[in-house]
């Protein structure tokens, strides 16, 4: 006599696929979900580091009396070794210690280190004096252009870098020598491009860049 | 299906909290902005006095201008919720040709930006239009 308890070994089969089949098919849907999920706080993440860099070098940028583009400072200063211009570096004189307040001597040079473990940089700032600290890290790409007139009604024009280090020199009022083209900049475009900190999800992220142009406003200030 | 719930909604409270930042963060490019317009009109009205005498003598201030930024522009372009106050403050040595000029912005998310300019009356143009220039600027 036949039993009809139980399932047949087919049916077994048949079930264990289909459950196979559909977990499956939600694996599928989670993994790339679960990694979207990840890749959003990342990107968000991303998009406010950069936000904040930009802001803290575009207001710096606003209240400069004058702009520099190298390191300045107690170390490593690069006109001590006759380096006057760097594309990734800029240097913003008479920032305010505090707000509101003018301190002509201050500075703060903004730069990029190189990371070797990363494979990227940092974006550093230094005050001039020991503070030399890290702002941000996975920057891609930092760069500084300088745009001036050629007579006061002509419009703005990219100041060629070979003007910046070429002379005639003057000296600022800690008597440092500058390039006098430099006195010609009315506009500084900084250049900022990030990456992802995960580098499993830059597939995802792709890197972000923002380019500002910021008007110097205290041009009758300290040169 | 509780799981990808999950994940829906942590992606939706992801992209509301960055269109907020991303709002916060346009609104305070824009009362900065708002600020420095506040202080280019006043700059432009104080081109047109001849005498600058009456605000040496304020020393709290005077409320210069203030308002919906464009009422005070008479522009539909800018967004009517911004507020303006621009207050004019004898210079700091007393002479009667500088003036600092503080001009707050606000808008209605709580961005709040102000600047400060110090100008002073340079020569005349050519032309024989007021000339002002700006001897100091500082925003917070």
């Amino acid at each position: 006599m036949k039993s009809s308890a139980g399932f047949s070994m087919v049916e077994l089969l048949v079930a264990s696929a289909i459950t196979m089949a559909i977990v499956a098919g939600i694996l599928a849907v989670i993994g790339p979900a679960q990694s979207m999920a990840r890749a959003q706080g990342d990107a968000t993440d991303l998009h406010q580091r950069l936000r904040a860099a930009a802001d803290t070098i575009a207001a710096d940028v606003r209240a400069a009396l004058a702009v520099r583009p190298y390191r300045i400072g107690a170390m490593r200063d690069d006109a001590a070794i006759g380096v006057y211009y760097r594309p990734d570096t800029l240097t913003v004189l008479g920032v305010p210690s505090s707000p509101l307040s003018l301190d002509a001597d201050a500075s703060r040079t903004y730069y990029l280190k190189s990371v070797p473990a990363s494979d990227s940089f940092q974006l550093m700032q230094y005050d001039g004096g020991l503070s030399d600290l890290p702002l941000l890290d996975h920057v891609v790409a930092l760069s500084f252009d300088y745009f001036g007139r050629a007579g006061a009604a002509d419009p703005l024009t990219r100041l060629d870098p070979a003007t910046l280090v070429d002379g005639p020199w003057a000296e600022d009022a800690a008597q440092r020598m500058f390039d006098t083209d430099l006195l010609r900049v009315r506009e500084v475009r900084i250049l900022l491009r990030l990456e992802s900190t995960d580098p499993l999800l830059r597939r995802l992220v792709p890197d972000e860049e923002v380019v500002l142009h910021v008007a110097l406003r205290n041009l009758s200030g300290i040169r | 299906m509780v799981m990808m719930l999950a994940i829906v909604a942590a992606t939706l409270l992801g992209t509301a909290t960055e269109t907020t930042i991303a709002a916060n963060h346009r609104d305070a490019i824009q009362t900065l902005y708002a600020a420095e317009a506040g202080i280019e009109l006043t700059m432009s009205r104080l081109r047109t006095m001849p005498d600058w005498s009456q605000f040496a003598s304020q020393t709290p201030g005077t409320l210069f201008l203030g308002g919906p930024l464009a009422d005070l522009l008479q522009s539909d372009g800018i967004d009517g919720r911004v507020q303006v106050a621009v207050s004019v403050f004898p210079g700091p040595d007393g002479a009667p040709d500088v003036l600092v000029l503080q001009s707050t912005a606000s808008a209605p998310g709580g961005s709040r930006r102000e600047v400060q300019v110090t100008i002073r009356r340079a020569a005349p143009a050519e032309d024989g239009a007021q000339n002002i220039e700006t001897v100091f600027w500082r925003e917070r």
